[in-house]
């Protein structure tokens, strides 16, 4: 799993190597996100067969090699759950993914400590709803909403494509009342 | 007149498509061993079908992530066993029975991180924890040679993170 680069050698996460490798971590993870949720909610995997009209081998034979599952059929197991399945791109600044993929329970994790918002998360509503008890005028340039800029600013480097875009969208029509130039929120 | 062993005894590597440090907290390692069959989990690894060594390489990233999957990876804690086993870790594939196990070090150069060197191979069909497996697993940290082993796999890593970022 080397790989040369110019000058540079470095060797490659299981998951870089085999596009097959990285659809195996993919519904592996899925699976397990799943299996974690039958725990909690209380759900047999013969129950979850019977919703989904599929035999228990096949819900058995699916856990113990997740790498052929479909994206059309995580959506209907999730839904089976109860849940609902999300894709998402991002950049973590591992360019060559020698970490590998991240785990959807970082993001689920992070998700729930932001409250579990249902919308992108601003200073108005979900940051910042304990702030109204503070102060006066909530969209006045506070240090807490300067920081809550700063943190949004930060993610937009962090997000690549169309998320940059959308946060941009919110950071210049709502948060951030020091305007900043286009450069300045430019996703390095 | 047989001939000693060579020195050193203990050779660690990195598991392939796992070689670097999680967030310079976290490592996985294979333990080798030329003479002791115990040592059996790199060559046992690489003989091991494909879809027993993904579900395994699956299980150490979500390890060296920190992310909990009981199923798949899990160590002993204080309140069990008499908290005889704290050092050691597994690596499972469920369906088929196969664990991976290992014992947890904490370099000297940085006793908040954590090495996993993934020693044996077994198949396991019971639900009880093969304690005999864990006492062996145990006597390898009270050897010199083998946490000189760990730490000099240590400080290569710490190398090579220096060169991928």
């Amino acid at each position: 799993m080397k790989k040369s680069k110019g000058k540079e050698t470095y060797e490659k996460n299981w998951t870089e190597s085999d596009i097959g490798n990285f659809l195996y971590y993919v519904g592996a993870d899925f699976v397990d996100q799943l299996q974690a949720s039958f725990d909690t909610l209380g759900i047999t995997q013969r129950s979850f067969a019977q919703k989904l009209n599929v035999s228990e081998g096949r819900i058995s034979q699916v856990f113990n090699d997740p790498g052929n599952l479909t994206l059309d059929t995580m959506i209907k197991w999730g839904r089976a759950a109860g849940l609902k399945t999300g894709v998402i791109l991002y950049n973590d600044g591992d360019v060559k993914n020698v970490r590998g993929p991240l785990s959807g329970s970082i993001f689920i994790e992070c998700w729930k400590r932001l409250g579990s918002p249902i919308e992108m998360p601003n200073t108005q509503s979900n940051f910042q709803g304990s702030f109204r008890s503070q102060y006066d005028n909530p969209r006045q340039n506070t240090p807490d909403d300067k920081a809550v800029c700063e943190m949004q600013t930060a993610l937009v480097r962090t997000c690549s494509g169309g998320q940059a875009t959308l946060v941009k969208r919110f950071l210049s029509k709502q948060y951030c009342n020091e305007p900043q130039s286009e450069e300045f929120y430019t996703v390095q | 007149m047989q001939t000693p062993p060579t020195s050193p005894e203990y050779k660690v590597s990195s598991v392939e498509g796992l070689p670097f440090l999680q967030g310079g907290m976290k490592a996985i390692c294979f333990l080798e061993h030329k003479e002791n069959k115990f040592v059996n989990a790199k060559t046992m690894f690489s003989k091991s079908k494909d879809d027993v060594q993904k579900a395994i390489r699956y299980g150490i990233q979500q390890w060296l992530q920190g992310v909990p999957a009981p199923k798949r990876h899990h160590g002993w804690n204080q309140s069990q066993h008499g908290g005889a086993y704290t050092n050691c870790y597994v690596f499972k594939h469920v369906a088929k029975g196969v664990r991976f196990y290992g014992c947890l070090h904490h370099p000297v150069a940085n006793g908040r991180a954590l090495i996993c060197c993934v020693i044996h191979y077994a198949i396991k069909r019971e639900d009880e924890v093969d304690t005999y497996i864990l006492d062996d697993i145990n006597q390898f940290l009270a050897k010199d040679e083998f946490k000189a082993a760990l730490e000099g796999f240590w400080n290569e890593l710490q190398s090579k993170q220096g060169d991928v970022q």
